[in-house]
């Protein structure tokens, strides 16, 4: 089952939020990464079918956008995630079971299954309003879950978790990408470096990269330097060079920069990261090669 | 089965609000209390106090149950007058007992007393000019008539309008069989105030339907489910107005209660001008045919205010809005209450509102809707505009619905 977007593109009034974008989704994970605004949550929410594209379509296995039975293949778990404060975990799943057309003795069950998953089965009976941040989420992922979906669609899921939450949402998602579209997005690099098997780079509205993130990192391979500075030979390369990371250490600065030529005798050149290729592009106020 | 799995799951969200709880005990509270507030009070004559007014009212109760069935023909009519011009007054001793003899005279004169001029010592003059002293017993019934032939020009009715009260009154039967029907005549009066508090109630309990996912941003969870659009809209929908009809069903029926609880049952069957508020009226109905009408028009108002308050939370992101526009429509019949009907359109549209539909003066009143040589009087004519306002109401909130969120 293949996910197909063609010249899908949106605007609010003045700004282009999506432009044109195409793209062909098999089964896997794929990591959607790109700064605040680049476009992400307005693709995100076209293609659960809750946002109105202005151009362009939408199909799942041949499924229009728009169609129940498409909804009915998807799970979507949205930037903001809402709940009604009042109800149980267990109440909130039930509900969402029977939105997504799931039959009320199998959703029971699918709810229980689903709360072990999550770790959250000794909190069944707890009002949602008593969870903290982590187990919101994880709530989140367990209702995106309900339907069997074929398409999950996950927006900044780890969003306002600590590292050590957000290790276990990573380990939990790559788990679920078997037999299904799995399209996370996210601006830290590290929840999607390990587990995607594509990573698309979005910026104002369009996808610049998609590939295997070994793949689209050689874009920037064999440019990656790193070196000592001084404060004035750091200020004259920050004219040239995409400075990546900036380390005061005692005798000057350490600097990992991307450019096309060797910033300095002794700099040595290093191999590239996502992290690298996501500063690369998304570091505006540097005069890079972007 | 998935749309009532729906439906009750709007419920829960519903009962799960503070703010649902608060204003339906609130208002609800506060209408049982203003319907029977003056019950706390006491009774005074020459500055002694004789009676609470729960002791009043029970004797009355009591009492006015030995006038039911009590046929008002002229001479009773006239022996009624005759007691009340004779009666020597109230004394702080033995006002219970007095009052309850006076009851059958004060309830009689207390309707017919419309038709009387001034009245002399001993002597009552009629209309027709006869005095006490005849031996011949007046026609109260013509008199009537008369009354109620002249206020068709003092409402301002059109020649339609007169010709089909003209038709009406004629078919009124008479003498009327009188009943104690205080419970209802006072019922009838707090009326306004009880549609009021009502439509109240369901605009605070609504208002948050659709906005509260915005609210609660559990709208994109909802869209992207396989039954999150037209289902859930219609269980929202269902669930509106089954909490409106269900609150109206038990607000007039608890408030109905408490009158009768004190009052007593009466007589349902007999005539309408037997009551105060329907003495001047041309209309063969009795009591128990137009509390009937009253209360489903007024939980059809209910349903209108619903549907409102619906629509507007279908186009809004939050709770506020709704509530203050519902408020804006509860309100709105205060204010144009008083326009004439000599403005006949704007009257005519008035009525339309629910706070004003509902109402004894609009329901009951002279003004009719003539179309196409038929002419409708309000409870036949506005359920009918309701139809279709209510189906433009869910067009409107289902645009809202979905245009609102962009899908």
């Amino acid at each position: 089952m293949e996910l197909q977007l063609d010249r899908v593109s949106k605007r609010f009034q003045t700004k282009i939020a999506v432009d044109r974008v195409s793209l062909s989704m098999g089964e896997g994970l794929y990591g959607l990464l790109g700064a605040n605004g680049a476009g992400k949550t307005t693709l995100m929410r076209m293609m659960a079918g809750i946002l109105k594209p202005d151009a362009g379509e939408i199909r799942l296995g041949g499924r229009e956008v728009s169609s129940k039975a498409y909804r009915e293949l998807l799970g979507y778990l949205p930037q903001e995630f809402g709940y009604y404060p009042s109800f149980t975990a267990k109440d909130f799943l039930l509900y969402l079971a029977a939105l997504k057309g799931v039959p009320k003795a199998k959703a029971r069950e699918k709810a229980g299954e689903l709360l072990e998953l999550v770790n959250l089965t000794e909190y069944a009976g707890k009002k949602i309003k008593t969870f903290s941040g982590g187990m919101k989420q994880r709530l989140g992922i367990a209702q995106a879950l309900l339907n069997h979906p074929k398409l999950l669609i996950l927006d900044e899921p780890t969003a306002g978790l600590d590292p050590k939450e957000r290790v276990k949402f990573r380990n939990l998602i790559s788990s679920l990408k078997k037999d299904r579209i799995v399209l996370l997005s996210t601006h830290i690099v590290s929840d999607i470096e390990y587990i995607a098997d594509e990573v698309l780079i979005m910026k104002n509205g369009a996808i610049l990269h998609q590939g295997e993130p070994k793949r689209i990192r050689e874009v920037i391979e064999g440019k990656v330097w790193e070196c000592f500075l001084t404060r004035e030979e750091l200020f004259s390369m920050e004219q040239e060079f995409a400075i990546l990371n900036l380390r005061e250490e005692g005798s000057g600065i350490f600097v990992r920069a991307v450019g096309e030529r060797c910033p300095k005798e002794g700099a040595r050149v290093v191999p590239a990261t996502l992290e690298d290729l996501y500063l690369y592009y998304f570091n505006e106020q540097q005069g890079g090669m972007g | 089965m998935m749309w009532l799995t729906l439906l009750g799951y709007e419920f829960k969200k519903m009962f799960h609000r503070k703010s649902f709880w608060i204003s339906l005990v609130g208002v609800y509270l506060l209408l049982l209390l203003v319907n029977s507030m003056w019950i706390f009070g006491n009774v005074y004559v020459e500055g002694t106090q004789v009676a609470t007014s729960r002791q009043l009212a029970r004797d009355e109760s009591q009492a006015g149950k030995k006038l039911n069935g009590l046929l008002l023909t002229n001479e009773v009519i006239q022996e009624a007058f005759r007691e009340e011009a004779q009666f020597p007054g109230y004394t702080a001793e033995h006002f219970l007992e007095e009052n309850r003899k006076a009851l059958k005279s004060q309830k009689i004169t207390e309707l017919f007393g419309n038709l009387m001029g001034s009245m002399g010592e001993g002597i009552t003059e009629t209309e027709t000019g006869r005095s006490e002293a005849d031996t011949d017993t007046p026609d109260y019934y013509q008199s009537w008539r008369e009354y109620v032939r002249a206020s068709f020009s003092e409402e301002g009715l059109t020649p339609v309008e007169t010709a089909y009260w003209e038709t009406s009154l004629e078919q009124v039967e008479t003498p009327w069989r009188y009943a104690y029907n205080e419970a209802y005549a006072r019922f009838l009066n707090m009326q306004s105030m009880n549609l009021f508090l009502t439509a109240l109630a369901i605009v605070i309990c609504l208002a948050p339907l659709f906005a509260q996912e915005c609210t609660a941003k559990t709208d994109a969870l909802i869209l992207s489910g396989k039954f999150g659009r037209q289902e859930v809209f219609w269980a929202k929908i269902t669930a509106g107005i089954l909490f409106s009809v269900l609150w109206s069903v038990l607000v007039y029926g608890s408030v109905l209660l408490e009158e009768i609880m004190i009052y007593g049952a009466g007589d349902l069957t007999v005539p309408i001008q037997t009551l105060p508020a329907f003495f001047g009226s041309a209309w063969q109905a009795s009591v128990g045919s137009m509390l009937l009408i009253l209360l489903l028009c007024s939980i059809l108002a209910s349903v209108l205010t619903a549907l409102f308050a619906m629509l507007c939370s279908a186009g809004m992101k939050s709770a506020f809005g709704p509530v203050i526009l519902g408020l804006i429509l509860t309100f709105l019949p205060v204010f144009l209450g008083s326009v004439p009907r000599s403005f006949r359109s704007i009257y005519l549209i008035t009525q339309l509102l629910p706070g004003k539909f509902a109402s004894v003066d609009s329901l009951f009143g002279g003004t009719l809707f003539s179309i196409g040589g038929l002419s409708l009087r309000a409870y036949e004519y506005i359920p009918i505009a309701y139809v279709g306002i209510g189906a433009a109401c869910l067009l409107l909130a289902g645009y809202g619905y979905l245009k609102q969120r962009r899908v």
